[in-house]
C-alpha cells in the first residue's frame, strides 16, 4: 500500500487537480449511496434495475402499461396466434395512435394487407360470433391486463383454416382507446364478403 | 439463447478482425473490437436500406462478417503476427460475451417504454425486407436505422429483440473508455496514477444510476453516447498521440460516423461537433480529415436524402429540417478541397470557439423569437436534472461541476477534440427543442433527459484525461497562501508556458 501511495506521489498533483480527483471520489460515493433511493422511486420501466418475471418485453409491457395494451398489444396477438395472416383493411385509412399498417406488417407478422372499399364501422354489426371470440385470458400474462385487453381489441375466428381477417372499427377509428376487431372472413355473410369485392 | 450468441458472435468477430487487421494491438482490438463489429453492422445495414436491397438480416450479417475478413485475410499474407493477435484476443473476448448473454437469460432487466416498441416495429419491418414498402414516416424520421438495426436479427429466431445488445454495448463502451484514457495518457504521470484516475473514471460511470438503467434499455441513447465518445476520442489520439495505429483509428472512425448519424435525428449534428475540432487539427494529414470529411457528407446526404424521398414518395412536404441536413452533407462534401487551406488549421482554436459562440448565438436569436420554449425548456430540465425527477440523482449536477472546474482550472489544450463536442452539445441540446418546435417536459420519459446520457461518457473521459494531465493552476486570487507565480511550484508545473515539466 505504502508503496502504491508513494507511487502516486500527492505532491506532484498540485492543488487544482487535487480538489477535482476529491470531488470525483466524492461523486462516486454520492452515486452510490443514492443508486437504491434514485430506483426505489422510480417507475418500475425507468429504474435502473428491475427484475421482471420475463424476459419477453412484450409481456412486459402488457402486463405493466396501458399504452402497450392499446397499442402494441392487438397487433402482437394477432400474430402469435395467426402469423402469415392476411388482412383486409378499408381503403380509407384508419387513424390509430399509431399506423394499424405499421403494427399488422410488423408485430401481426401479416403475409399480406389489402385494400377494400367498406365500413369499418359496420362490418362487424351483424354479426353474432360470441361462439368464436378468442379468449384473450388465455394470452394475457396477468389478471390485471384482462380488462384492457378486452376493451382494446377482439379476434373472432373459426377454429381451423387458412386466415384472412377483416380489421372493423366499430367506433369508426381505433384512435387511441377504441376498439379494433380481428373477424375470420369466413364468419361474415355471402353478401358482405361480396360487397368486400373479388378475389377474397 | 444459443442463436443469439452466434449473432452477437458474429458481430464481434467481425469488428476483431477489422482492428486487428488495421493493426489495433490485441489489447486495442478487445476493447474496440465489439464496438466495431457494431459500427460496421449498422453501416452496411444502412446501406441496404437506403439502397433499397433486401433488409434481412441475415444478409446484414453475412456482409458485414465478409468486409473484414477479406481485409484480414489480405493483411495476413504480410502481418503474421496478426493471426496469433487474432486468436488471443477472440479467446479472451468471446468468453465474456457468453457470460453476458447467460446473465441477460437469467435476469430480466430489460428497460423499454413506448418508443422502445416503435423502433422493434421498424426492426420486425426491416426483419421481414418490408421497411422500404411499410414504414411510415414517423418511423423513419424519428426512429432512424440504428435500433432497428440492431434488433432485427431477433427474428432470425423468432424473438422480439436482441436482449444481449445493449448490455454488450454498455460494456465495450466502459473498455473502450479505459483503453482510450490508457492509451492517451501513456506519457504523462505514473502507470499507478493513470490506473487509479482510470478506475475512478469507470466507476464514475457505472455507479451512474441512469448509465446502468441505459444499459438495459431498448433504444439508441447507449449507442449514440458509444459512437459519439469513440469518435471524439480516436480524434484525440490521432490528433496527440502520434504513435497510436492510425489506420485502425481512422477506420473505427469511418464506420462508427455513419452509425452515428443513422442513429437518431439529431446525429448528423452530433457527428459535425465530434468531428470539428480534428478536421481543424494541423496533426492530421489533409487526406486523413479528407476521409473524415468525406465519410460524414456522404453519410449525412445519404441518410437525409433517403428522408426526403420518403417525404416524397408520401406526398407530403418536405420539412426544412430534411432538407437543411441534406445540404450540410453536400455542403461538407463541397468543402473537402478546403481542408487543405493552412489558415483553417492556423486559425483553428478561433474557428472552434467562433463555431461554439455560433451555437449560443443560434439559440438566442430562437429565444429571443420565441422564448418560452426556451423557459419551459430550462424549467423542465431543473426538475428532472437537480430536483430528482428524471432519476439522475445528484450524479449530473456534480458531473457538470466537476467538467466547469476542469474547464477552469486545467490548462490542457491538447484536450480540445474531447471537450469541444462535450460543451458545445450543450446549446445544441436546446436548440433541438427550437427545431421539434416543443420545450421539453418534466418527466422520466422526456427526449432530453433521456438524450443526456449521450453526451455523459465522453464527458467522464475528459474529465479522466484532463486528470492525468499535468497542465493545471489555479487562478491567482484563490491561492493566496501558496507559493507566488515564479516559486518552485509554479515551476514544477511550467504556467506560464502551458507545458509540464521535463
Amino acid at each position: 500500500m505504502r508503496e502504491i501511495l508513494s507511487n502516486i506521489n500527492i505532491a506532484r498533483l498540485n492543488l487544482a487537480r487535487l480538489i477535482v480527483l476529491t470531488l470525483v471520489a466524492a461523486a462516486i460515493v454520492v452515486n452510490v449511496l443514492e443508486f437504491q433511493d434514485i430506483d426505489k422511486e422510480t417507475r418500475h420501466n425507468f429504474s435502473a434495475i428491475h427484475n421482471y418475471e420475463t424476459g419477453n418485453i412484450f409481456e412486459v409491457g402488457i402486463s405493466y402499461d396501458n399504452s402497450s395494451r392499446r397499442w402494441m398489444a392487438p397487433f402482437y396477438y394477432i400474430g402469435e396466434l395467426h402469423p402469415e395472416s392476411t388482412f383486409i383493411l378499408p381503403d380509407r385509412p384508419l387513424t390509430m395512435w399509431f399506423s394499424i399498417n405499421d403494427g399488422l406488417m410488423s408485430f401481426g407478422r401479416a403475409r399480406q394487407l389489402i385494400f377494400r372499399q367498406y365500413d369499418p364501422a359496420t362490418i362487424v354489426d351483424e354479426g353474432n360470433w360470441d361462439d368464436y371470440k378468442v379468449d384473450i385470458s388465455q394470452l394475457a400474462p396477468r389478471d390485471t391486463a384482462i380488462e384492457a385487453l378486452n376493451e382494446r381489441f377482439t379476434i373472432f375466428r373459426r377454429a381451423e383454416g387458412p386466415r384472412v381477417f377483416v380489421v372493423g372499427a366499430p367506433a369508426g377509428h381505433p384512435l387511441r382507446n377504441d376498439p379494433v376487431v380481428f373477424v375470420d372472413i369466413e364468419l361474415l355473410s355471402e353478401e358482405q364478403r361480396a360487397a368486400l369485392g373479388d378475389g377474397l | 439463447m444459443v442463436f443469439e450468441l452466434l449473432i452477437v458472435a458474429v458481430i464481434c468477430i467481425s469488428g476483431l478482425l477489422f482492428s486487428v487487421a488495421l493493426g489495433l494491438g490485441g489489447g486495442g482490438a478487445a476493447a474496440l473490437g465489439f464496438l466495431s463489429g457494431l459500427f460496421i453492422f449498422v453501416t452496411v445495414g444502412s446501406i441496404q436500406i437506403v439502397t433499397g436491397l433486401p433488409t434481412n438480416p441475415a444478409w446484414t450479417l453475412a456482409a458485414t462478417l465478409c468486409l473484414p475478413l477479406l481485409l484480414w485475410g489480405h493483411r495476413l499474407a504480410s502481418h503474421r503476427a496478426q493471426f496469433g493477435h487474432s486468436i488471443w484476443v477472440s479467446a479472451l473476448v468471446l468468453p465474456v460475451i457468453l457470460a453476458i448473454v447467460l446473465f441477460v437469460y437469467e435476469f430480466n432487466l430489460a428497460k423499454y417504454h413506448i418508443d422502445s416498441f416503435r423502433y422493434l416495429v421498424s426492426a420486425w419491418l426491416l426483419a421481414g425486407s418490408n421497411y422500404g414498402d411499410w414504414a411510415t414516416i414517423n418511423l423513419i424520421t424519428a426512429r432512424n436505422f440504428t435500433v432497428p438495426l440492431l434488433h432485427a436479427p431477433a427474428r432470425l429466431y423468432d424473438d422480439g429483440y436482441v436482449r444481449s445488445v445493449t448490455p454488450l454495448l454498455s460494456l465495450s463502451l466502459l473498455a473502450a473508455l479505459w483503453w482510450f484514457h490508457s492509451t492517451g495518457t501513456r506519457q504523462s504521470g505514473s502507470r499507478v496514477l493513470r490506473c487509479t484516475i482510470g478506475a475512478a473514471m469507470v466507476l464514475l460511470i457505472i455507479t451512474n444510476n441512469r448509465y446502468i438503467f441505459n444499459s438495459f434499455y431498448v433504444n439508441g441513447h447507449l449507442f449514440f453516447a458509444a459512437c459519439f465518445t469513440v469518435i471524439a476520442a480516436s480524434g484525440w489520439l490521432l490528433a496527440t498521440r502520434p504513435a497510436v495505429p492510425r489506420p485502425a483509428l481512422l477506420g473505427i472512425m469511418a464506420f462508427a460516423i455513419p452509425a452515428l448519424i443513422a442513429t437518431r435525428p439529431e446525429g448528423p449534428l452530433a457527428a459535425a461537433l465530434a468531428v470539428a475540432p480534428v478536421l481543424l487539427s494541423a496533426a492530421l494529414a489533409w487526406r486523413e480529415r479528407a476521409v473524415i470529411l468525406i465519410v460524414f457528407g456522404v453519410s449525412t446526404a445519404a441518410v437525409s436524402g433517403y428522408v426526403v424521398m420518403a417525404y416524397v414518395g408520401a406526398e407530403r412536404a418536405v420539412p426544412n429540417s430534411a432538407i437543411g441536413l441534406f445540404g450540410l452533407g453536400l455542403a461538407a462534401l463541397v468543402a473537402v478541397p478546403i481542408l487543405a487551406w493552412p489558415g483553417l488549421t492556423r486559425y483553428s482554436r478561433t474557428l472552434l470557439i467562433g463555431g461554439e459562440a455560433l451555437l449560443w448565438a443560434g439559440l438566442g436569436a430562437f429565444a429571443v423569437r420565441n422564448p418560452d420554449i426556451l423557459v419551459d425548456s430550462l424549467a423542465a430540465t431543473y426538475q428532472n436534472v437537480v430536483a430528482g425527477v428524471g432519476s439522475w440523482g445528484s450524479s449530473l449536477v456534480m458531473l457538470t461541476g466537476i467538467v466547469f472546474l476542469v474547464l477552469l482550472l486545467c490548462r490542457d489544450r491538447s484536450l480540445v477534440y474531447l471537450r469541444f463536442p462535450v460543451t458545445a452539445f450543450v446549446p445544441l441540446f436546446l436548440l433541438l427543442a427550437y427545431f421539434r418546435d416543443s420545450a421539453y417536459r418534466v418527466g422520466n420519459g422526456d427526449s432530453l433527459n433521456r438524450m443526456l446520457i449521450q453526451i455523459v461518457p465522453l464527458a467522464i473521459l475528459f474529465v479522466a484525461a484532463a486528470l492525468t494531465s499535468d497542465r493545471w493552476h489555479l487562478p491567482e486570487r484563490m491561492r493566496p497562501w501558496l507559493p507566488r507565480r515564479g516559486d518552485a511550484a509554479d515551476r514544477a508545473n511550467n504556467l506560464d508556458t502551458g507545458r509540464p515539466a521535463a
